[in-house]
Formats: structure tokens, sequence, C-alpha cells
């Protein structure tokens, strides 16, 4: 199991802490020269109108210090901005009515445009994971987070028939989604707020399931739970099942299963004893609560939220948010992740000249941002 | 300008109007001849209505609340397609008047919107079928789709939502509002799917953005208006805020020497608080507040609030010491200091959970009175409960059920009734509980006349 806690490492130096930070920010005035994809970001952020990028709020994170509402006439001047001030993380916001840095110059300063945003964490699974805790990821529980992005490319895709979506790795512990296309980019705030509660799954829902979440569950929850359960373990032994088990609402039920469960000779069984008629109303509760989407619904609902550019460097594990191919993310190994400091040293070793035949430009920037995304877009 | 004003009585111009469905958008202003106190009239009995869907929102049940919403506004504003002309043009009036009293700010647009779609869902629910079908055809321009045609997938799908019998719908989800947030649309590639009894959903969208944008442009009618037009407007808008200011829903005040006579129809939790208050010249935190906003509740001003509280802490203590330490408190709960929220009155369920400190009296007594205290309590009564009466009020208390035993208590207390009062199923309010009350001394009082005639 890797770890990508920063704190779990020997305490440092003030000397050696220095001298790191002198390095990373180094590292990164290299990164952004030369690995960035200014032009490709650009292209996306206009859709094909200047006046879109000009309107753009920008953020920065430099020194500790956040500066919102930033804006650039064009793609010189953002890259120019950047490579000058080398900021460890950039956020993007809204298209303003009028270019953000100017905002003071009229009265009525007013987000009109917006991507649909979605945030998901694997902090937020914490109480059925059975592998890490807290800021930590592993592969194990990656599996969370596939669940999540299948069950989201549904809905988006044959519920709502989008299709511009971008899956970004957040650089830690979870995923972005953009979703690009023009009817969402227009939406008020009102049709924000209403796609995600329509998204939204409400676990106390006394309801029955509506025909399109049962959709979801016959295509993607039901089939993925298996994998789920065997990744995780969670059918493996009581705490595990306990997890699982605390989202049957009725009391007695719940009590009857987890005894039955002790009597039960292995994981197969126990998922198959769920099958059975006699609980076949109870599955959906648990698969619902368990693997259902668990979203931070407000970075979704309005359009002046922030939310971190791909291909930025994550400032404490040093991972690229590198794009997501969502039909294999179940491929996408946490290790493999390009980090910082490999893709420098490479290029201190060989020079510009290791760029072009990297899986950085290849796959991450010319398949999955440019081929799957960016032309799909014009 | 719009409505003209005459000394004389009503003249009506819009007779037509009788074909359409009495239910609307408020798109048309109509153009009558009405005098001025007709209008003024017609303007605060919507404000109640207003006030009282504000102060039902509050209230737990959606049941009840529907109920008792359709009651208060089939009194002040009855609708339907069977109304009078009179009726119709009462609605579309009074709501024009108070669009100008209140476009002026964020915060009471927001309440107008909010309150104002609330009134239109009701009256949407309560249409009949024919109505609603008629207004369905004039507002809503879809045609149904075929049935038969549908993709199996999407057929099965809407029958999970209601029967083969009924209407679908097929329209771009991007138009269909709060159909999606509230999944009451079935939603196929960009596209949602719906049976006709939803469509409501999308009615109660649409309503909501015309009115806000009705708002928007509703200064300009004001500046049109007449100016003795426009004082009754501020009028309106300034008695408004007295409701704001008093606390109080129905824009009825009580003086404070009223307040004495007030106290038969406080609510058992209160009266003891009070009655603490009397005998210590003192009252823990807690209390204060419970019973303040009470108080404010039942329209007692701020002034007359300091006054009570006076009258009777001094008695143990020096003026200067009464401002120093209680007045924030008071004028706080009014939201006229700190925070500067216009509390509202705490709800039984809230006050239910309060803990109250031992020999304090605030809480629900239902909770916290030991049974024996409580049977203490039930023998003094004026109106002697029998046996019965007694042990049944007994076992609710024990049961835990503080509102449905309070409500028995008040049938209790109130006897007489040809028909009790109110036929819920347990007090929501203090404030409900007081107003019940008053209401059933008015009715005696009214008896009271009969019989000397
Ligand atoms: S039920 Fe409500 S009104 Fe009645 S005593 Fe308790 S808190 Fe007061
Ligand atoms: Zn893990």
């Amino acid at each position: 199991m890797i770890e990508f806690n920063q704190n779990l490492k020997k305490p440092r130096t003030e000397e050696e802490i220095q001298k790191e930070n002198q390095d990373k920010t180094q590292n990164l005035k290299i990164y952004y020269d030369y690995f960035f994809p200014f032009q490709q970001i650009f292209e996306w952020l206009s859709y094909g109108n200047l006046d879109f990028f000009h309107f753009r709020e920008f953020s920065f994170l430099s020194s500790n210090i956040i500066r919102r509402f930033v804006s650039f006439e064009n793609v010189t001047e953002f890259q120019r901005y950047v490579s000058m001030n080398i900021p460890q993380k950039i956020d993007y916001g809204a298209i303003y009515n009028y270019p953000p840095n100017k905002r003071n110059e009229i009265t009525e300063f007013q987000p009109k445009k917006k991507e649909l945003i979605f945030d998901i964490d694997i902090t937020d699974y914490d109480d059925c994971r059975t592998c890490c805790s807290g800021t930590n990821i592993c592969n194990k529980c990656w599996i969370f987070l596939v669940v999540a992005i299948k069950t989201l490319e549904y809905i988006l895709r044959n519920q709502f028939a989008f299709r511009n979506i971008l899956w970004v790795f957040s650089g830690r512990r979870g995923v972005h989604c953009w979703v690009c296309d023009k009817t969402v980019l227009d939406s008020s705030d009102s049709l924000r707020k209403n796609i995600v509660n329509f998204i939204f799954f409400e676990n106390d829902e006394k309801k029955p399931l509506t025909p399109n979440q049962l959709e979801i569950y016959n295509e993607i929850l039901e089939p993925y739970f298996k994998k789920v359960i065997e990744t995780q373990e969670l059918f493996e032994k009581p705490e595990n099942w306990q997890k699982v088990l605390k989202f049957v609402k009725e009391e007695e039920i719940q009590k009857k299963i987890e005894k039955d469960f002790e009597q039960l000779p292995d994981s197969k069984s126990r998922y198959e004893y769920l099958q059975t008629m006699d609980y076949s109303k109870i599955l959906p509760q648990i698969i619902f609560g368990v693997i259902y989407p668990r979203l931070d619904i407000n970075v979704s609902k309005t359009m002046n939220h922030l939310l971190k550019s791909p291909f930025c460097i994550h400032p404490s594990t040093q991972q690229v948010c590198v794009p997501i191919d969502p039909q294999k993310c179940e491929d996408f190994d946490l290790k493999l992740v390009p980090q910082l400091n490999n893709l420098v040293d490479e290029f201190n070793e060989k020079g510009i000249n290791s760029i072009p035949q990297s899986k950085f430009l290849n796959y991450y920037i010319k398949k999955l941002f440019i081929q799957d995304f960016l032309d799909k877009l014009k | 300008m719009d409505f003209k004003v005459k000394n004389h009585s009503l003249n009506f111009v819009s007779k037509q109007s009788n074909e359409l469905s009495c239910l609307s958008f408020y798109e048309k202003i109509p153009i009558n001849d009405i005098d001025l106190e007709t209008l003024e009239f017609y303007a605060v009995d919507r404000l109640k209505v207003l006030w009282e869907i504000e102060r039902l929102q509050t209230a737990k049940k959606d049941y009840e609340t529907a109920q008792q919403l359709s009651f208060v506004i089939d009194r002040y504003l009855p609708l339907s397609n069977k109304s009078t002309t009179e009726q119709r043009d009462k609605d579309l009036i009074s709501h024009f008047l108070l669009r100008c009293c209140f476009c002026h700010n964020e915060e009471d647009r927001i309440w107008f919107i909010k309150n104002e779609t609330k009134l239109f869902e009701s009256r949407y629910y309560s249409l009949s079928p024919q109505d609603k079908r008629k207004f369905i055809s004039e507002n809503f321009p879809h045609k149904p789709i075929n049935f038969q045609l549908l993709d199996p997938m999407i057929k099965n799908s809407l029958l999970m939502t209601d029967r083969l019998e009924s209407k679908f719908y097929k329209i771009p989800f991007t138009e269909a509002g709060e159909l999606i947030g509230s999944k009451k649309a079935y939603l196929n590639q960009g596209f949602a799917y719906f049976s006709e009894k939803v469509i409501g959903k999308i009615f109660r969208t649409q309503f909501n953005q015309k009115i806000a944008i009705g708002l928007q442009k509703a200064s300009n009618i004001f500046d049109k208006f007449d100016e003795r037009i426009q004082k009754m407007i501020e009028k309106l808008r300034s008695k408004n805020n007295t409701f704001f200011q008093f606390g109080n829903q129905d824009g009825t005040h009580i003086e404070f020497d009223e307040l004495k006579n007030k106290i038969k129809s406080f609510p058992l939790c209160m009266k003891l608080i009070y009655e603490k208050l009397i005998q210590d010249h003192h009252l823990k935190h807690q209390g204060r507040i419970q019973l303040g906003l009470f108080l404010k509740g039942i329209g007692l001003s701020v002034h007359d609030s300091i006054r009570f509280w006076k009258q009777e802490f001094l008695k143990k203590m020096t003026e200067k010491d009464f401002e120093k330490d209680y007045i924030y408190g008071i004028k706080y709960n009014y939201g006229l200091e700190g925070k500067r929220v216009n509390w509202s009155p705490y709800s039984c369920p809230k006050i239910i959970g309060l803990k109250p400190a031992p020999d304090d009296f605030s809480g629900c007594p239902f909770k916290f009175l030991s049974t024996h205290n409580f049977k203490q309590i039930l023998l003094n009564l004026e109106q002697k409960p029998n046996e019965e009466q007694i042990n049944e009020l007994i076992s609710l208390k024990e049961g835990g059920h503080c509102q449905v035993a309070c409500q028995r208590y008040w049938d209790l207390v109130h006897p007489g009734l040809d028909e009790p009062l109110n036929k819920l199923s347990g007090i929501e309010h203090p404030n409900s509980y007081f107003k019940y009350s008053e209401e059933y001394y008015e009715i005696q009082k009214e008896k009271e006349k009969e019989k000397e005639k």
C-alpha cells in the first residue's frame, strides 16, 4: 500500500526546508515553461470566442497568498504572468460580464457563464473504506472513485445528453469533472441547482427509486458493487460489513442480516444471500448508500466557485493533475501519475528532447486532453 | 395610470375575462375604476394571506399546513373559475399593489416571490380537474406525445410514474426547471418526459421567474401611479414593516395595559414562566427569551416589552442595573441589536427540546413537570376536570405526547364550544395556542351579546 501522506516523512531542518522550497520553485518554473499546455488551455477556455477568455476569472496561489479575480486579454499575458509568479496553484472561475480585473469599474459585476463542475473526494467515503482513511488513498480505494466516474458519466451522457466532459485527477485524493456543453455554460444558477438536485441522492429518501435511479442501479451500481466488495473486502469480517449494513434502514432487519452473515462461510455467499427475494428491496438501499457518488454539491450549484486547473501540480504531493480517461478509469494507477520531480529530472538529463516521446505529452496532453476533449469542443 | 380612482363605488370593465382560467401569471394589469379604500382593503387582505403563508412554513406537517392555508386563502382571497369578477379583480389588483410595495430591496423581493409562489402553488393544486386542464391548455404550449410510439424503455419508465391513460409530455430538460430538481421527470438523452400530474412544477418555476422579472419593473409602475395611490402604498409598506417589528403575523398589536387580560390565553408553558416572574421578580436567561419572544409574537412592541420587564425587575434592582444588563437582550429579541435578526418566537418542538435548569420554568411543562405537580395544577383549574380527563392528560403527558396533551388541555380550559375551534392534532406553536384562545374569547363575547338581545 502506497501512502502519499507527506507528513509521514522524518522531520526536516529549517535549512533543508528552505532548500527544498527553492528546488520546488525552480522545478515548477521549468514545468510551466516547458510542460504546461498554455495554448490548449487557452483554446478550451475561450470556446472560440476571445471575450470568453478575457472575461474569465483566474485565481492564483503563490507564497500562501490567493489572488482572485485576475484576468488576461490573451494567452501570452497568461503565460507571462504564470512564468513570472510561478504560482503553486491555478484555479478557474466563471466568465463574467466584464473583465474581472476591472470589476470595480462597473456596478453590477456578475458571473454569466460557467462549466458545470463536480468535485469528488475520497475522504467522503471514509465511513466505508477499509484500507485507508483521511487524506491517504491507495489503488484499493480508487474503486469508489471509479464507480463515481462511471455513474456520473452515465447520468451526464445518457440522461442529460452532455457530450463535452473532462475528468481530471485532483492531484491527491479525488477527481474533478468539468462539463462544458453549451447548454450548461449558459445555464442559470437555478437550472444548475435543478441539475445538481436531480443527480444528488439523499440517503434518507424513503421514496421508491425513480426510473432514472433504477436505470443507474441496473447499469452501473449493481454490477460494480461486487467489485467494490471484493476490493475492499467488505464482506470478509464483521467490522467491515457493519460499514455496509448500517445503510439498512430498519434496525431489526439489519440485526438479522448481521446475525445471518456470521453463519455464512464467505463473501460470495453473503452477497448471494442479500440477493434473495427477502432482501431484494434492501440491496438497493445498501448499494446506493455505499457507492452512489458522494458529491460536494455546493461546488456545483453556483457559478462563482473555483476549480483547480487541469495540469496543475498538487502543492503537497507534487503530482500532476492529469486528465483521466473515463472509459479506462479502472486502470488508472495512482503510482504511475506523473510527478513534478520525475518530469524535471528527465528534462534536466536529456534536455528538451525528453518531451516529444514522453507519455506526459503523448498520452495526457495529446490523447486525453486534445483528441478526446478539445477537438470535440469545436 | 392603470387603476383609476373614483369616489363612487366599483365600476368594472373586463367582463369577458371570466371565460379564462382564474389562475394567472399576473401579466396583465387590470383596468378598473375603483375607490381608494377598496384598493387598500384588497392589499391588506393579500398581505394577511402572505403572512399566514410565511408563518405556516415553520409548521411541520405538510398536510395540516395545506389545510390551514386553503382555509386562509378562501377567507381573504377566494378564487376559482366560478369566482365573480370582483373576486378575480381583487386578486389581480392586490397582487399588483403589493408588487409596488415589495419591489424596493432584495430582501423584500425574495420574501414576496417566495410567498406569492406558495400561494400560486396552493391554488393550482386545489383546482378541480377540469379547471386544471383548462389552465394547462392555456399556459402550456406543448402537445402530449403519442405514448405508443415511444421507445419501450421510456414507456416502462413512464409507467412507473403514472397510469397508461394519463397524458405524457416531452420537453428539453432545460425548460423543465423544478421537474428535474425534484426528480419528477424521467430524463432520457436530454429530454424530460413526465405525466400531466406533475406539470404544476413547471408552472411553479415559470411563475417564480415571471414574478421576479415583474418586480424589477414594478418601480416604474409605481412612478406612474396617481399620488393618492402612491401614498397608500407607502402606508402599506410601513404597515408591513411594523408586522416585522412586532414579529406577529396578523398585524394585531397588544397594548401594555391589555396584557393583564390576556394572561388567560397564555399556554401553560408561558403561564408558568409568567407566574415565576411575578413571584421572584426575576427570570433566568432561557425563560426570558422564551417568554420575551412569545410576547413579541402576540404583538407587544419593543417599547411595551421593556416596560413589561421593568415593571417586575425593578422591584428587585435599580433602573441603572436593569438598563445595563437587560435592555440589550430585549432589543436583541426584536432584531434591534446584535445580529439584527428578527427572531421568531419559539415553536413547541423547539421549546420541548429545551433543557430547563432546575427551578427555572422555561421549557414545556408537559415535559418537565413531575406527574404529581402536573396533577396539582389540573386540580386547581377553574374548569374542574373530571377523573377521566385527568387520567387522559396524565397518560398523554407520560407518553411524551406534549403537544397533544397541550391540545387537550386547551379543550379543557376553553369549554362550551359546539365544535372545538382547532381540530388539529396537537398544538404546534405557543403563539397559535394563544391565537385560538383569543378567537375563543371573541366568540364567547359574541354569544353573550346574542343572549342579551
Ligand atoms: S405544547 Fe407548546 S404551547 Fe403547549 S405548553 Fe408545551 S411548548 Fe407550550
Ligand atoms: Zn486505500
